[in-house]
């Protein structure tokens, strides 16, 4: 891999996309339940391996099966076989690909059950960790869809796709690949619940991002799959325009509450694409309805806004799909702006004085014009991404 | 190509008999800040990347990018060892250090730096991912220079972490933390090093047409991980007469690739290194290293 100097601002266009998530499976499903414009109420589930009662809301995938490794290939295979209906790609071209995949759990969850059979056959001999869950997804695309390209498997916490992003623009930005492939998966699995449970971070019901009775976030799985190409700057259509991400180092599990590190992320974002503030015409917010990240993003937002534009938050139709959230929120994201109707803030009804800041209770009209979307993840990262729909 | 400014970095075997080594007077050495409930993994990191910028100050628009074939193995061990064992739930610490890009927290936090702050993994050839995505961000102007590290902390016992690596019994151990400063230019035209090729090889037949395209008359060293040499047919490298193994007397462990590049440089090596690190999937990923001898 031999990279180039950076050519002129190289955009890049969503070629073809896929989706499986709690609100259904492909994306005409996905865009019907995101524009119905209500917060969905999560299922209850309980986790029967731990000493202590846990039961965790949770917005799971209808359909998919139980065992851990078939429901990682289960809702790859659903993102991907739509993707491909959409753009066939030749062996030739899959074999090129680079693929830039983001997750959270990996294959986590295949560590787990391998484990929890040994350890219930073998206890003496159980082996903890017994495979490499960050090759799984990889190893499935290749086996399964041909994809054999540089593979690059992410994990920034709740911004892996969000860079996965970044990285493949740049892949195109700088002439090294025609289209890249991006890839976001979430599946349910122990480590992820229990640990959200154990940080008190998990609301008692449904997510209210921004709202004054917000109190806390659901997790959700889906997977999302987007091929990203190389275009001109006068395509047609919606572009991922740009983009920047940065590191926080206030705290591991928050950005800084005055919404220093957040407003300076979205500031490059827009710099990077030769935008201002005012060019900005709606905000996908991350928006987990936590007090820590809305407290934050509405400080960030109220510090690099003058003038805020409308916004809202996805997560509580779609659940937090953490390191998968890039792609499932961009893609939709993307489809809701072609179809030229931006969807209410789900979860949304009653304005936080506190916050300063109210997101959208009604759908607004989405038409040409620049849009920014936010995603913030443990660690520090932060990410901000510029799509731009022209005709 | 990247041109390697500065490196560092920190390895050692694991003896059998006595365990694993303690790192934190090495990690608390080049703390500027007392961290609290850092893991093995952080350590290392913190110790590597440290040592590698102690000479030249990564300065503002560095990205930071770690490659790791299982991240924070202990501690996400040990999380599920509670988990399945006694039915504890993770404690929030223990919880986020399994999200794998704690240690790169850390580390921007211990140099102050502020960028892009990427963790890939790709099991031994995790380095190669790493500086694929330096060099994307690098010449599209994300960053102007970027930290690279490939981490990968020991587990005990031994024989489980031989299995999880598929290495064969016996196998010895090692781990390390090994860092790369990287750029586009040379800094006032020094430069260690340049890494003029980084790929990614379908298959052996891939790899062999890739090596049938080096340039015949020139002689190349050649490093390879225990794990690779599983992996690989003698007969590939044999037929080829402008190769001679480069042998860097590490033990086995996924950042064994790195871990070559960074003893080849130190020791002055004359010939241009690649180091061939293959995956579980039946590809080979390729770095191509040439000192820079006059500016060494």
């Amino acid at each position: 891999m031999t990279v180039p100097k950076q050519q002129a601002c190289v955009p890049a266009r969503i070629t073809a996309s896929g989706i499986v998530s709690a609100l259904g499976t492909g994306k005409a499903d996905n865009l019907q339940g995101l524009l119905a414009g209500v917060g969905k109420t999560p299922e209850r589930l309980s986790l029967p391996h731990f000493e202590e009662p846990v039961e965790v809301p949770y917005y799971g995938v209808q359909g998919a099966p139980q065992s851990a490794e078939a429901r990682l290939h289960w809702l790859l295979d659903q993102a991907m076989e739509e993707l491909l209906a959409e753009q066939p790609l030749s062996a030739a071209q899959r074999a090129e690909i680079p693929v830039f995949i983001g997750s959270s759990c990996w294959g986590i969850a295949i560590a787990e059950e391998a484990y929890r059979q040994q350890y219930r056959e073998h206890r003496e001999t159980a082996i903890p960790l017994p495979l490499d869950g960050f090759s799984q997804i990889s190893r499935h695309l290749q086996q399964a869809w041909g994809f054999h390209g540089a593979d690059f498997a992410l994990n920034t916490a709740c911004t892996a796709t969000a860079n996965a992003i970044l990285s493949a623009r740049a892949a195109l930005a700088t002439g090294q690949a025609e289209h890249a492939l991006i890839v976001g998966l979430e599946a349910r699995n122990d480590t992820s619940l229990a640990g959200f449970y154990g940080m008190q971070l998990l609301a008692e019901g449904m997510m209210r991002p921004f709202d004054r009775q917000r109190d806390g976030l659901v997790l959700g799985e889906g997977c999302g799959a987007i091929l990203l190409s190389r275009c001109t700057d006068q395509q047609p259509g919606t572009l991922v325009w740009g983009g920047a991400s940065n590191c926080d180092t206030f705290s591991i599990s928050a950005s800084n509450p005055d919404g220093s590190t957040i407003a300076a992320v979205m500031q490059d974002a827009m710099a990077t694409c030769g935008l201002g503030p005012s060019d900005i015409r709606a905000i996908k917010a991350h928006g987990t309805a936590t007090p820590l990240n809305d407290d934050g993003e509405a400080a960030g937002m109220k510090r690099a806004f003058k003038t805020l534009p409308p916004f809202f938050s996805m997560k509580a139709a779609l659940g937090h799909t953490l390191g998968s959230c890039g792609v499932l929120e961009t893609l939709l994201m993307a489809e809701a702006i072609e179809l030229g109707r931006l969807p209410a803030s789900a979860g949304f009804s009653e304005a936080d004085p506190g916050l300063g800041v109210t997101p959208m209770s009604e759908p607004v009209e989405a038409g040409p014009g620049n849009y920014l979307l936010n995603f913030f993840g443990f660690g520090g990262n932060n990410a901000s991404l510029i799509l731009r729909h022209q005709h | 190509m990247l041109e390697i400014l500065a490196l560092g970095d920190h390895y050692q075997t694991v003896d059998p008999e006595q365990g694993l080594a303690n790192l934190k007077p090495a990690a608390t050495e080049v703390c500027r800040d007392r961290f609290r409930r850092i893991d093995r993994f952080t350590q290392l990191a913190l110790i590597g990347s440290a040592r590698c910028v102690q000479s030249a100050d990564p300065g503002p628009k560095t990205g930071l990018y770690i490659g790791s074939r299982f991240a924070s193995t202990g501690n996400t061990i040990a999380v599920h060892e509670k988990m399945v064992s006694a039915g504890v739930v993770p404690k929030p610490a223990n919880f986020i250090n399994t999200l794998s890009n704690s240690a790169g927290y850390f580390v921007a936090r211990n140099l102050g730096l502020g960028d892009r702050n990427l963790f890939v993994s790709r099991g031994d050839a995790s380095i190669v991912a790493a500086l694929q995505l330096a060099a994307m961000d690098v010449a599209s102007g994300s960053v102007c220079q970027a930290l690279v590290g490939s981490v990968d902390e020991a587990v005990l016992p031994l024989e489980h972490h031989r299995y999880r690596l598929g290495l064969e019994p016996g196998t010895v151990m090692g781990e390390g933390s090994h860092w790369l400063l990287v750029a586009r230019e040379a800094r006032e035209g020094r430069s260690l090093a340049t890494i003029t090729d980084m790929v990614t090889l379908r298959d052996e037949s891939a790899l062999a047409s890739w090596l049938d395209g080096l340039d015949g008359r020139e002689q190349y060293r050649v490093s390879l991980s225990p794990w690779t040499r599983q992996q690989i047919a003698s007969t590939c490298f044999k037929s080829r007469q402008m190769l001679t193994d480069f042998d860097p007397e590490l033990a086995a462990y996924p950042g064994h690739a790195t871990g070559a590049i960074i003893r080849y440089l130190q020791a002055g090596g004359s010939e241009p290194l690649i180091v061939i690190a293959a995956d579980t999937d039946g590809r080979f990923h390729s770095v191509m290293v040439r000192l820079n001898r006059a500016s060494a």
